[in-house]
């Protein structure tokens, strides 16, 4: 007896999850996928881009406030910023980040789960590399400045002779 | 659905009847012009007032309204102050302009200058840098319309790209260099009106001590002095912004045009007036991420917080700041690169005997295929517009110390002028791509420069500068 109720129990609630994922709008069952930069960020800035279904090419339509959530760990524990995206675009320019490993997902309101978190690395050139740059700059840009000003200086000198 | 600060109709019909005045106004002053020196150097009569208006405007272009913003946005304050020392660019060349005018008072372009200075070599490197240059640009113009019209009121980007460049190859094509300088004086009024009244209600409705606030906790990157990529790139920008005017037929026609006197202080007036406002555009970048906005594209960041600042009324006003900016920008450019085809590829080198309506009816038909070679590479969003104009940057800087030394000293000579314009902008390409774009226009410049160097202490020979004045 207890087993036949437990085989009607068993069809009952199957048929109800079928009934539950026929109702169910198509966007819950869509997935967000993230694309990040292949490579490390040097300068603190990157794009990222949410895709649908898998392809750039078949973007999920009517994403109600998709945002992208920025953790340091890919459990996302603590969710330290959230980004939303401006209006229909899927592509978000992110910049200002410093040094670290960052995850983040994206996450819109009628879909059901978040993307899959992506790893983003951030790690700026070294300081004495960009200051060497700078000094030679600087360099360069004063004899720049000395020709001109001597230049100036003798075309004056024989336009007065 | 996106929800554009303008409509679409909104945006078009700014569009059209921007288009309608600004071909309109091009036309009725097209009317003075009866040759062609009145056609590409608007009779070599440009007063102080024009001539300093015409140096501003055109120097805030896509660089100044969408580039500085974008770079901001990456690079934080380094973005916006390093941005601002393309000011230098104008400034240094003052001195040089009243000297191009003294040297060459009969002259037509830049190319001109290197043709009779350096030789035929040198001059074809020169002419296929300019062209390079002068494409890039063009490019970034008319990509910056479409980014704009798309940013603002969700117009397509091929729609708004279109647009802006069928205007602007209108209005230069009936009025020539006078509708150039005309239309950059209006331009010019809108933009430093536009520009401030923005600042201030940035500033009254964000506050500057949230945008701190937020920039600190959020992105403090954007707020360190030490940030290694805004430091590499604070020289190469520098070093970029002289390449371009030094070697630009844009200035050297602008110098040419000016009455005799007037070109020192203009190009001193223009700069001066030039250097705040890419300060004013990039700091309306910082605002972004207090506001929660975050561009599908670093160089909409500009456009896209005014108008979520200012609302509707304040879309409108950014679209009409940036559309003059641009357009200023584009008609000098179409202008000058069309006078350099016309003077140097056509008339030096192959109708010598040109008659001057010829030369004005060759002049008009480069500019319309000038616009549509543009309209054609605008076509694919090819990059961002900072990355195509770092690009550019190994070309041009490689012509400053030959531009500075030809104009100054005697002893540099045509063989070691080419080799540093090629050697330059080969090496420059190369840091471009191997180490990135913050090198490029550093590296051309330094090893142009070491040429030259060389070039001037091994010359035996030194140059006469009555050479220069060439006769028709």
């Amino acid at each position: 007896m207890k087993t036949a109720r437990r085989g009607v129990d068993c069809i009952i609630k199957m048929l109800s999850l079928c009934l539950v994922a026929l109702s169910a709008s198509p966007l819950a069952a869509q997935q967000l996928e993230l694309q990040g930069p292949d490579k490390v960020s040097k300068e603190g800035y990157f794009s990222v881009t949410v895709t649908g279904t898998g392809t750039k090419e078949q973007p999920p339509n009517d994403l109600q406030n998709l945002r992208l959530q920025l953790s340091k760990s890919s459990e996302f524990s603590q969710v330290l910023q959230e980004f939303p995206a401006l209006g229909d675009f899927r592509q978000l320019s992110l910049s200002g980040f410093s040094n670290g490993e960052y995850f983040i997902r994206a996450i819109a309101d009628n879909v059901g789960q978040p993307s899959d978190p992506i790893k983003v690395t951030v790690s700026h050139y070294p300081l004495w590399q960009a200051l060497s740059l700078f000094v030679a700059g600087l360099l360069l840009f004063t004899v720049l400045l000395i020709t001109l000003w001597q230049g100036q200086r003798l075309t004056n000198q024989r336009a007065t002779k | 659905m996106t929800e554009f600060a303008l409509s679409t109709s909104v945006g078009l019909s700014i569009v059209i009847a921007f288009g309608v005045f600004w071909v309109l106004f091009g036309l009725w002053l097209g009317r003075k012009n009866k040759s062609h020196e009145d056609f590409a150097l608007a009779g070599r009569n440009v007063g102080f007032a024009f001539a300093a208006a015409t140096a501003m405007a055109t120097w805030v272009t896509s660089n100044t309204t969408l580039v500085a913003p974008q770079l901001t946005y990456q690079f934080g304050l380094w973005g916006m102050v390093g941005y601002s020392f393309a000011a230098l660019g104008l400034l240094l060349f003052a001195p040089m302009a009243k000297r191009i005018k003294a040297l060459l008072p009969n002259g037509y372009t830049s190319g001109d200058f290197i043709r009779l200075r350096y030789g035929r070599v040198a001059w074809w490197i020169f002419i296929i840098i300019s062209l390079v240059y002068a494409f890039a640009w063009l490019i970034s113009l008319g990509m910056a319309g479409g980014i704009l019209l798309e940013s603002l009121s969700g117009l397509d980007y091929h729609i708004g790209m279109t647009a802006i460049l069928l205007i602007c190859v209108g209005y230069t094509l009936f009025g020539g260099m006078r509708a150039v300088i005309a239309t950059d004086f209006i331009q010019a009024l809108i933009i430093i009106i536009g520009i401030s009244v923005i600042a201030y209600w940035l500033i009254d409705n964000v506050g500057l001590e949230s945008i701190h606030q937020n920039l600190s906790s959020d992105h403090p990157q954007l707020l360190d002095v030490l940030f290694p990529a805004a430091i590499m790139f604070l020289f190469n920008n520098i070093f970029f912004g002289l390449g371009e005017i030094f070697h630009s037929n844009v200035w050297w026609s602008r110098a040419l045009s000016f009455k005799q006197g007037v070109a020192y202080k203009a190009f001193l007036t223009g700069g001066l007036m030039w250097l705040p406002i890419p300060i004013v555009t990039g700091f309306i970048a910082l605002a972004a991420p207090q506001l929660g906005i975050f561009p599908p594209s670093a160089d909409m960041i500009g456009p896209t917080i005014a108008a979520a600042v200012l609302g509707k009324a304040g879309a409108i006003m950014v679209f009409i700041i940036i559309f003059s900016a641009l357009a200023s920008s584009l008609d000098s450019l179409l202008a000058a690169t069309s006078d350099l085809v016309t003077q140097d590829i056509f008339h030096k080198k192959f109708k010598p005997n040109a008659s001057d309506q010829t030369l004005l009816g060759f002049n008009r038909y480069c500019i319309l295929a000038l616009g549509i070679a543009t309209w054609l590479l605008c076509l694919p969003r090819i990059a961002t517009l900072g990355a195509l104009l770092n690009f550019a940057g190994a070309f041009v800087a490689s012509t400053i110390w030959p531009i500075l030394l030809g104009l100054y000293w005697q002893r540099l000579n045509g063989r070691y002028a080419a080799t540093a314009m090629a050697l330059g902008t080969a090496l420059g390409l190369l840091g471009y791509f191997i180490v990135g774009f913050y090198v490029a226009a550093l590296m051309s410049c330094a090893v142009s420069g070491l040429v030259c160097w060389l070039g001037s202490v091994r010359s035996r020979s030194a140059f006469d500068w009555q050479r220069l004045q060439e006769r028709e």
